[in-house]
């Protein structure tokens, strides 16, 4: 099914145009079909996609029918395809699939997935899960490998990430952690937030978080110069993106794939039954541990538990 | 070197940079999951390999591909500090590690999926190796260095860990074929899914070629036909190793079970340059080699332990027909004998290797990982057989073969070698012990004890210091060993190489100071000191086997990786030894004093890459005694462009190897029985294509 996506995709259009231009019949309409639009991409983040419709497909009980997109893909053009194969409810994965989607009939049910979704998509009412890992899961395992913090750091752009901090204040509560937030309106600002941060004598107790995406964290310049610091001043950083954590934060949690295709999936069906949902963070999650960083900060993790990471880092 | 450098940069931008934006990854996965060896892994297609306190390389099937690779040896050229070379006989590899090289090569231990791919007669792979394909490779590790108190016997240069796929790397059928110069054709399928809750990967090989054939101009028998007034010798005239091969393996894992099958058999295999200095278009060698291994892995055996039990038999066997002097052989003028049909030996060895080991991790003690386990290995070379023409008689002038009339089956009478049977026992414990924050000491031991040399005591211990946020330093010290070989011990009725039961191994104690520097996200770099002191070298002296050789040795492995930008990635190495012969106080020969290599991938587009490598030896000198000028050094290019998935999911590759065609040598054996030394490969290409269903 995947290798030839786009090619049956493209046939399958225009074999469908043809059919619209001859008004002949009307199309073999099944409103029980969901539609995932995704970006057509090289290996391997071909396989990204591939596990996500992996788990829509374990997960539904309708039919699936999968659409590779092409960048030129114009909305009209997809708007038919989905019009012929009778889809009424589509899940858009990744920002192009995002794009379409946001331009679609209002007839059409949607979850948007795989993409980092912001204060403008809660505003908008969008439904669907974003990658940002859900801040209860990550300070579940900010507290289980480093229990004497009690204070998590994070600095944010304020018209990204605020529904994203307001939850995780709201979640914090439960593991007895306290969510210092400070909005920051460009990366200069945030830089001095940072150093400021960093300059601090924290003896263990605060943790700095760093979102995934935030406008605030530029990842060519700022962030080596946080994770250095944090180093020199054995500062806890922990991240919501993995790759953070091949650089030096102590550990970050990421996508499992299949899994979230089988939220979305189950999202997708609850959304056809009529209830009206909100943009969630990322349940499904798996964990990127850097063990040379835990080893600086003396942090003893056990075999037994790093063998529960998905991820070590550094890697050989 | 500018030269060099403008190669690699013109390479790689010889087709300009053409990138697409029709299916670049989305801004928002690159910022997630950075490049691809991040996807890779956090999509769990690739195993994860974990951190060694060694001087360690690994090289992946991403890098073997991109590298246009077709076999091992051309993997491991990339390797820092480590140049492969070639014996006359079958071109068999050496690997020579750090100024370590002799012509069995038994100072270099192969592993495949951890076990020794070890033939015990010359303590090498077997004299019918004949190359191993890399499609069913997952990853290559390489340590350079002392292993023994891990991995044992001849871990003593270095160690190579050839991995094979499992069924999370190959998805679901994968097949291909490849065509190319020398009438080469090779062909694999692969097979990797789940069955009943059993992991299943499948993968077999096949290969025909004639092989490269460059000309040998002059021969031993070259020499002998002046004074013999003959013209026997078949040089001028070309190499021969046209071979055909198969490899099958099969992967079954299910809960804390692993199964490993493989078979790897030879077939019409060259001679090479010839097994005695002379061309031998008529010989050849076949060859197999089986494998079974079994595997129990329990995390949780019980608290604080974990079991691991590995259970594995492995059966090798090498059978060589060969022409040690051509047909119309006659040294009578020299006082000697004629040998209208050639000087013909035929021996077959076959082997049969049963190991057992039982480890477990002990995590009880706080900031300690304690690695305990034992073992028993029982090497039967169990059949010698062998026909010939001859035997051979010491004159005053030297060796002479006496004809025996006829080829005559010789495997009760006057054999090479012996049936023998070594057992070993060992244990071994290791202790990685976090003493600080930032510092880790790792300490280990290993005795072993040998049926037919008695006990050896192999320590090591490494001391990893997390300098800073970018550095990381590494003090190093190991000891290993290397087993006398069965031609060392049990050779017979050969005068010119009499065996000796009484050899003690060979011992290397080897020192390393290693760094690690990072300087960014796109750029990292390793430098690594070494000294080394070999002791007890084993060599025919002048006829009889015995200790009698000390080297040492030191010198510095630099190498990075920088990402220069999306598209383009460079890495590169260079080394640098000095090691002196102890005996002749002059420098060891044939090894390379430096060597230099550099690679260019490059993304053109989305689906297409571009690979150049360049590989610069350098500095190889000769044995004492041996008057010819030293080995010429060289440098080779070559160049691979790979296209993903661009017609009907396909994938094509084109490779050029030896790009401008040098002319590269090996050093043959001193004093030159082949003069002008082994000549490699001129410029060959390759195209291949495959798809996965």
């Amino acid at each position: 099914m995947k290798k030839n996506k786009s090619k049956t995709n493209r046939l399958y259009c225009l074999i469908s145009a043809l059919a619209l231009w001859m008004a002949a019949v009307n199309s073999v309409a099944d409103a029980s079909a969901i539609a995932v639009l995704y970006p057509e991409v090289r290996a391997p983040y071909d396989r990204i996609f591939n596990d996500i419709l992996k788990g829509i497909e374990q997960g539904s009980k309708a039919r699936v029918r999968a659409y590779a997109l092409k960048t030129d893909d114009s909305q009209g053009k997809v708007v038919a395809c989905l019009r012929q194969s009778g889809s009424s409810a589509v899940i858009s994965l990744g920002s192009h699939g995002k794009a379409i989607a946001d331009g679609l009939p209002s007839d059409f049910k949607v979850i948007v997935g795989a993409s980092i979704l912001s204060d403008d998509n809660v505003a908008q009412g969008q439904a669907g899960i974003s990658l940002s890992p859900a801040p209860g899961k990550l300070f579940a395992k900010l507290k289980e490998l480093t229990p004497s913090v009690n204070t998590v750091n994070v600095i944010y752009h304020p018209h990204t990430n605020t529904w994203l901090v307001a939850l995780a204040k709201s979640q914090a509560v439960k593991y007895n952690l306290k969510v210092v937030a400070t909005p920051a309106a460009n990366v200069r600002d945030a830089a001095a937030l940072y150093k400021s941060l960093l300059g601090e004598n924290v003896n263990g107790e605060s943790a700095i978080w760093l979102l995934q995406g935030d406008p605030t964290l530029d990842e060519r310049s700022l962030l080596p110069t946080i994770l250095n610091s944090a180093w020199n001043n054995n500062h806890v950083v922990f991240s919501s993106n993995p790759s953070h954590v091949k650089r030096g934060a102590l550990f970050s949690l990421f996508p499992d794939n299949i899994r979230m295709g089988e939220s979305l999936s189950g999202k997708i069906q609850r959304v056809m039954a009529g209830d009206d949902l909100d943009v969630d963070p990322l349940e499904d999650l798996l964990i990127a541990v850097n063990i040379r960083t835990a080893e600086h900060l003396a942090l003893n993790i056990s075999r037994a538990q790093a063998r529960e990471f998905n991820l070590v880092f550094p890697i050989k | 070197m500018i030269k060099l450098l403008l190669k690699v940069v013109f390479v790689s931008v010889l087709f300009g940079p053409n990138i697409s934006s029709a299916d670049t990854p989305e801004e928002g996965l690159l910022s997630l999951y950075g490049d691809e060896n991040f996807v890779s892994i956090a999509t769990g297609r690739k195993q994860l390999i974990s951190r060694a306190p060694a001087v360690a390389s690994v090289i992946t099937a991403k890098d073997i591909r991109e590298m246009g690779a077709k076999d091992l040896d051309e993997v491991l050229e990339a390797v820092p500090g480590l140049h492969v070379s070639v014996k006359a006989g079958g071109y068999n590899p050496i690997y020579t590690i750090r100024g370590i090289h002799s012509e069995f090569n038994p100072q270099v231990l192969v592993l495949i999926n951890g076990l020794p791919a070890t033939s015990v007669l010359f303590g090498d792979r077997g004299q019918v190796w004949a190359g191993m394909p890399v499609e069913n490779i997952s990853r290559v590790e390489v340590i350079r260095g002392p292993g023994s108190a891990i991995f044992g016997a001849d871990a003593f240069a270095g160690t190579i860990n050839v991995i094979t796929k499992t069924s999370v790397e190959i998805d679901g059928v994968e097949t291909g074929v490849s065509a190319g110069s020398f009438d080469t054709k090779r062909a694999w399928l692969q097979y990797g899914g789940e069955s009943n809750d059993w992991e299943i990967a499948f993968s077999m090989e096949v290969l025909s070629t004639d092989g490269q054939d460059e000309e040998i101009s002059s021969d031993l028998q070259s020499a002998l036909d002046v004074p013999s007034g003959t013209s026997a010798s078949q040089a001028p005239g070309e190499l021969n190793l046209e071979r055909k091969s198969i490899d099958a393996r099969l992967d079954l894992a299910k809960d804390n079970w692993r199964i490993r099958m493989g078979y790897q058999g030879r077939k019409d295999a060259g001679i090479g340059a010839g097994a005695n200095g002379s061309l031998d278009p008529l010989g050849e060698g076949n060859g197999r080699r089986i494998n079974f291994d079994l595997i129990y892995d329990d995390k949780d055996f019980a608290e604080n332990w974990e079991l691991k039990g590995t259970l594995s038999y492995f059966d090798v066997a090498n059978k060589l027909n060969l022409f040690l002097s051509p047909p119309g052989s006659d040294f009578t003028a020299l006082g000697g004998f004629a040998f209208p049909d050639g000087i013909i030996g035929n021996p077959d060895t076959y082997e049969r290797h049963t190991r057992f080991e039982l480890s477990s991790f002990f995590t009880g003690f706080e900031n300690h990982d304690v690695r305990i386990g034992a073992g028993y290995s029982h090497q039967d070379q169990y059949k010698v057989e062998e026909s010939k023409n001859f035997f051979v008689v010491l004159t005053p002038s030297g060796p002479a073969p006496v004809p025996l009339g006829s080829v005559v089956d010789v495997s009760e009478t006057m054999p090479f070698n012996q049936e023998k049977v070594r057992e070993i026992r060992y244990l071994f414990l290791q202790d990685e012990w976090r003493l600080a924050p930032d510092w880790s000491l790792t300490g280990g031991v290993r005795y072993d004890h040998y049926s037919d040399f008695g006990g050896t005591v192999n320590p090591r211990v490494a001391l990893v210091w997390n300098t800073t946020y970018r550095l990381t330093s590494k003090l190093l010290y190991g000891r290993a060993f290397r087993a006398p070989s069965f031609a060392e011990q049990f050779n017979i009725n050969n005068p010119v190489a009499v065996g000796n039961e009484d050899l003690d191994p060979e011992t290397i104690n080897t020192y390393e100071l290693a760094f690690d520097y990072v300087f960014s996200n796109e750029l990292r770099s390793g430098l690594n000191l070494f000294y080394y002191e070999m002791q007890d070298i084993i060599r025919f002296n002048p006829t009889v086997a015995d200790n009698t050789g000390d080297q040492r040795g030191h010198g510095l492995e630099w190498e990075f990786e920088w990402d220069t930008t999306d598209n383009l990635t460079l890495l590169g190495n260079y080394a640098y030894q000095k090691s002196e012969d102890e005996d002749s106080n002059s420098d060891a020969p044939n090894a390379p004093g430096q060597q230099v290599y550099l690679r260019a991938d490059y993304q053109l587009a989305p689906k297409w890459v571009l690979n150049s490598q360049v590989n610069w030896v350098m500095g190889r000198e000769r044995a004492v005694g041996d008057t010819r000028s030293d080995v010429g050094d060289y440098t080779t290019m070559d160049v691979s462009l790979r296209a993903k998935e661009v017609f009907l999911g396909i994938e094509m590759a084109f490779s050029l190897r030896n790009l401008t065609d040098e002319d590269v040598f090996e050093p043959s054996l001193a004093p030159g029985n082949i003069p002008n030394d082994l000549p490699q490969a001129g410029r060959s290409f390759t195209a291949e294509i495959r798809k996965i269903w």
